[in-house]
C-alpha cells in the first residue's frame, strides 16, 4: 500500500514537473523558483546597493515541484489582487466608496494566507516569502499588513523586515498592528536603538489608541539603559493621559524586578 | 493522463483563493433594538433612523454624562436644535483641537483652525451632527444609525469594516466614535500634504484631499481632483456653506462636559459646574454641594478649611460617601490661587473606595444575586455575557458611580480569562445584586488574587523580593527563588492599577512581596501563581495553523491519489 501511495506521489511530482516546464513562456508571477527567488534578489540588491545579504543566506532544503506550482498561481493572484482597483477587478461603487478598497483588502489577505499556508505545509522559508512580506508589511491596508506581520511573525527573524516595519510604524494608526509589531520587535535586540526612537515617537506624538498599546505592552523593553529616558519622557507627557498612566504603571512594574 | 490530474489538482488550489467571503456580512441594522424612524430627517442634529443605545452600551452613562448633548425629542425642535447645535459645536471643536495637540503640539494656529474646520465638515457630511436622541415615543434613550444602519454614529463607522470595533465601543460611545474617525482622517491630512494635488498651505485642497482618502481610502488622496465622485463634490459644498453656522449663537461657548478627560478614555468624567459668584472668605457656601477640581487635576471635596482628594474623577464618588452631602456628578473648576486656598489630603483610591457603604474590597468573593450583563467598563460596552446567578466571583478592580446612590461596578473574571465590569446596586440596593462569601467558599478555579491562607508558588524566572514592610524605608529579607512555596497571611492592593502584595510566610523568612498588578490587564501569573511549577517541562513548538484551504481539497488529493492507484495498480 505504501509502494503504491509513493508511486503514485512520485508520478504525481514527475507530472508536475513536466507541467512546469511546459508553462515556462506564460510566467507571470514573480519568481517561480528559489534559484530564479536569489538571481531576481540579487539583481535588486545591486541595483538598490543594499548591502543586507542577510535574505540569500537563507539555506532551505528544496521542496516538490508542486510547491512551486502552487505558489505560482497564489502569486498570480496576489499580482491580481495588487492592481485589482485599477483593472476593474474589484468593483467601485458609487454608494459605498471604499468598497473597492475592502475589497482588495480581503483578496490581499486571502492570497497572503494561502501563501502563509502553503510556505507552512512544505516547512519551506525562502527569499521569496521574505521579499513578499516586505512588501507588504509596508501596505497602507490594514488588514494587510497585521497579516503580512503575522507571517513575519512565524519565520525566521529577518532584520531587513525589521527595519522596513519599524519604518511603517512610525504612522501606523493600526492598535491591532503595532501589538502584534512589539511582539515581533523583541527578537531583533541589535535593532533596540530604533525600537526605542519609534516607540518613544509613538508615545509622544503617535496615534491615540497605537501609543495607549505601546504604553500598556512596553515593560519586556525597558532595560537599565532606557529606563530613565523613559521615565523622563513618562514626567514630561500630560499627566491627564491615559499613556502617561500606563507608561508609568509599566515602569513601576518593571521596578518591581 | 499525468498532467490531466495534474491539472484537476492545480484547479482546487486556484479555487481555494477564489472562495471568499465578504469582510464582515453584517445584516442591515445590526443589533438594533427599538427602532425609530418617526418624525426625523437630516437635518442639524436629526437623522432619519435610531436605534436603541443598548445593547452596546449603557444609556445611564450617557444620560448622567452626556446630558448636554443628548438631542431631546421632546421639546420643540427649533428650540431644540439651537441648544443642541451650540453644545456640540463646543464639544467637537473641543475635541478637534485635542487630538490635534495630542498629534502635533506645535501646530501653528493656521493648521489648527483649519483641522477644526476640516472636522466640522467631516461631521456635517457624515451626519450633521447627529448622535444621541431622547427619544419621545419610548422614552429610551438612541444613538442614529445611517447607511442601511451600518453606518454608526456621528462620524458613521461602519459595522461592515469596522465590526471589531464596533463592539468595542467605537460607534456608540461619541467620543470613542470621534477618536476613530479621527484617527483616520489624521493619518490622510498628513498624506494630502505632500499629495501631487495640493499646493502648499492651501487648507482647502488639503482637506479635500484627506475627506477624498478618508471616504474612498489611502489611494483616492486625489480623487477630488483628477475624478470627483458625488461625495467629493457634497464635501466641498458643505464646507463652502458651513451651514451649521447658522444654528450656533455662541461660537466661542465652552462645554461642561470633560472632553479631554473623556477623549483619554475616562469614563465618570465629571462635567463642569458653573458657580454664582463666589467669595474666597467663604467658599464653603458655594462649594458646598458640589465636588471641585484643582489645578493638579485632583478631584475634591471641601471640608473644614480642608481639600480631601482624589487623583482620578472617576473615583469622586467615595468623597461623596464619605461626607455624605454631594449629589451631582459635577465638579467646579479652581484656579491657582483657588486651589491653593486650602491645605489637601490626597486619599489613596481603595482607602477612598473604603467609604462607600456596604461596598466590598478588591479581592472579596460575591455571589451573583442578579444574571446581570458584564461590560467591558464600567459604563461601556456590553460584552454580551453575563453573570450566572448563584455563580461565585471574585473582585478585580471597583470603579463608583454615581454620587447620589454611591452606585458601584465591580470588575470580575468570567469565561476563563475575559475580564468585565458588573452593576452591583447602590447604597441601599447593594444586596440585591451581589452578596458575600468567605474566600473559603470560592472554587480553586476562580481564585486569582490569594488571599489569607492560600498558598502561592514563585512564578517570576529571576525569583521576587522579600521585603520587611510595604512602602518606603522597606528593608530588603531577600529573594525567594522561583518555584518556592509561600503562605499567604495578608494581601494587600494598592494604588490606580492595583498593585497586589502578598504578607507571606516562606523559607522561615516573614515579609511582603509584590504579586503583579490587575489594571489594565492583570499580571498575577508573571509572579506567583497557585500551582507549583513542573520543572524541566520542555516548550513545545505549536504547529503552523491554517485557516483557508482546507480539508475538502485534501480530500480531493486523496482522490486523485486513490485514481493514480486504480489505474497503476
Amino acid at each position: 500500500m505504501y509502494k503504491i501511495v509513493f508511486i503514485g506521489l512520485f508520478l504525481m511530482g514527475l507530472g508536475a514537473f513536466i507541467w512546469q516546464q511546459q508553462q515556462t513562456e506564460l510566467e507571470q508571477a514573480d519568481v517561480n523558483t528559489p534559484a530564479q527567488a536569489v538571481e531576481s534578489l540579487q539583481a535588486e540588491i545591486k541595483k538598490e546597493g543594499n548591502t543586507n545579504l542577510e535574505l540569500l543566506t537563507t539555506q532551505t532544503p528544496p521542496v516538490e515541484p508542486e510547491f512551486y506550482q502552487t505558489r505560482e498561481s497564489i502569486m498570480a493572484s496576489l499580482e491580481a489582487a495588487r492592481s485589482c482597483q485599477q483593472t476593474g477587478l474589484c468593483k467601485a461603487n458609487e454608494q459605498d466608496p471604499r468598497a473597492s478598497m475592502f475589497e482588495q483588502e480581503k483578496r490581499l489577505v486571502d492570497s497572503l494566507q494561502s501563501l502563509q499556508d502553503l510556505y507552512a505545509e512544505y516547512q519551506h522559508e525562502d527569499p521569496v516569502l521574505a521579499k513578499t512580506i516586505n512588501e507588504f508589511i509596508s501596505s497602507p491596508l490594514g488588514r494587510v499588513q497585521f497579516k503580512a506581520l503575522e507571517m513575519m511573525h512565524q519565520q525566521a527573524p529577518n532584520s531587513n523586515n525589521a527595519h522596513s516595519l519599524i519604518t511603517t510604524l512610525g504612522n501606523s494608526y493600526d492598535s491591532k498592528v503595532m501589538q502584534l509589531a512589539l511582539k515581533e520587535l523583541l527578537r531583533y535586540p541589535s535593532l533596540s536603538e530604533q525600537v526605542d526612537a519609534l516607540l518613544m515617537k509613538t508615545l509622544q506624538t503617535g496615534s491615540v489608541y497605537v501609543s495607549r498599546i505601546v504604553a500598556k505592552d512596553i515593560t519586556p523593553y525597558l532595560n537599565a539603559n532606557n529606563l530613565d529616558a523613559y521615565q523622563a519622557l513618562a514626567n514630561s507627557l500630560p499627566s491627564q493621559a491615559a499613556k502617561t498612566k500606563l507608561l508609568q504603571s509599566a515602569i513601576n512594574e518593571y521596578r518591581q524586578y | 493522463m499525468k498532467v490531466v490530474s495534474f491539472v484537476i489538482l492545480v484547479f482546487f488550489c486556484v479555487l481555494s483563493l477564489q472562495s471568499r467571503a465578504a469582510v464582515n456580512d453584517t445584516e442591515a441594522y445590526y443589533l438594533c433594538a427599538h427602532k425609530s424612524e418617526v418624525n426625523t430627517s437630516w437635518t442639524f442634529g436629526t437623522a432619519p433612523a435610531y436605534c436603541d443605545i443598548e445593547p452596546f452600551g449603557d444609556p445611564d452613562f450617557v444620560r448622567d454624562y452626556l446630558d448636554e448633548i443628548i438631542f431631546d425629542a421632546a421639546e420643540p425642535v427649533s428650540t431644540e436644535r439651537a441648544r443642541y447645535m451650540n453644545e456640540m459645536n463646543a464639544v467637537i471643536t473641543a475635541s478637534a483641537k485635542y487630538y490635534l495637540s495630542i498629534r502635533k503640539p506645535n501646530a501653528e494656529t493656521d493648521e489648527i483652525n483649519a483641522w477644526v474646520y476640516a472636522i466640522q465638515a467631516l461631521a456635517n457630511q457624515e451626519t450633521f451632527w447627529s448622535h444621541y436622541r431622547d427619544a419621545v415615543i419610548d422614552g429610551r434613550l438612541k444613538m442614529m444609525r445611517g447607511d442601511s444602519g451600518h453606518g454608526h454614529g456621528m462620524m458613521q463607522i461602519d459595522d461592515r469594516w469596522h465590526f471589531a470595533q464596533i463592539n468595542e465601543g467605537k460607534g456608540w460611545q461619541i467620543f470613542e466614535n470621534m477618536v476613530y474617525a479621527m484617527e483616520i482622517f489624521y493619518a490622510e491630512w498628513q498624506n494630502a500634504e505632500s499629495a501631487s494635488c495640493v499646493s502648499s498651505n492651501n487648507w482647502l485642497e488639503r482637506t479635500r484631499s484627506a475627506y477624498s482618502a478618508y471616504n474612498g481610502g489611502p489611494s483616492k488622496l486625489c480623487r477630488w481632483h483628477d475624478n470627483i465622485a458625488w461625495q467629493d463634490e457634497g464635501f466641498a459644498d458643505k464646507y463652502a456653506a458651513q451651514t451649521w453656522l447658522n444654528y450656533i449663537a455662541d461660537q466661542h461657548k465652552t462645554s461642561v462636559i470633560d472632553v479631554e478627560c473623556l477623549m483619554e478614555g475616562v469614563e465618570f468624567c465629571l462635567p463642569q459646574y458653573s458657580p454664582p459668584e463666589y467669595s474666597l472668605h467663604n467658599p464653603e457656601n458655594l462649594w458646598q454641594y458640589n465636588f471641585v477640581k484643582l489645578t493638579n487635576e485632583q478631584t475634591c471635596v471641601l471640608q473644614d478649611g480642608q481639600f480631601y482628594c482624589v487623583e482620578q474623577p472617576e473615583n469622586a464618588s467615595c468623597l461623596s460617601a464619605k461626607f455624605d452631602r454631594i449629589l451631582l456628578a459635577q465638579a467646579v473648576i479652581l484656579d491657582e490661587q483657588q486651589s491653593q486656598a486650602y491645605g489637601q489630603t490626597l486619599y489613596e483610591k481603595h482607602q477612598c473606595l473604603g467609604f462607600l457603604e456596604n461596598s466590598f474590597v478588591v479581592g472579596q468573593s460575591i455571589q451573583a444575586e442578579k444574571a446581570i450583563n458584564i461590560r467591558e467598563t464600567a459604563g461601556g460596552t456590553d460584552t454580551g455575557a453575563n453573570t450566572v446567578v448563584g455563580k461565585a466571583y471574585q473582585i478585580l478592580d471597583i470603579v463608583a458611580g454615581t454620587p447620589a446612590d454611591q452606585s458601584r461596578y465591580y470588575r470580575i473574571r468570567y469565561d476563563g480569562s475575559n475580564e468585565g465590569y458588573i452593576y452591583a446596586g447602590g447604597v441601599w440596593d447593594f444586596a440585591d445584586w451581589a452578596s458575600p462569601l468567605d474566600h473559603e467558599d470560592l472554587p480553586s478555579s476562580a481564585r486569582y488574587i490569594a488571599m489569607q491562607g492560600d498558598k502561592v508558588y514563585i512564578s517570576q524566572a529571576d525569583g521576587v523580593s522579600i521585603a520587611d514592610r510595604l512602602g518606603e524605608g522597606a528593608t530588603s529579607l531577600g529573594k525567594l527563588s522561583t518555584g518556592t512555596e509561600a503562605e499567604v497571611l495578608n494581601t494587600v492592593v494598592t494604588g490606580n492599577d492595583n498593585q497586589v502584595y502578598y504578607q507571606v510566610s516562606a523559607n522561615g523568612l516573614t515579609g511582603y512581596l509584590y504579586a503583579g498588578k490587575l489594571l489594565p490587564e492583570s499580571t498575577l501569573a508573571n509572579w506567583t501563581s497557585f500551582t507549583a511549577p513542573t520543572p524541566g517541562t520542555p516548550t513545545v513548538p505549536s504547529e503552523p495553523t491554517s485557516n483557508s484551504g482546507g480539508s475538502l481539497y485534501y480530500l480531493l488529493l486523496s482522490v486523485l491519489l486513490i485514481f493514480r492507484r486504480k489505474n497503476n495498480v
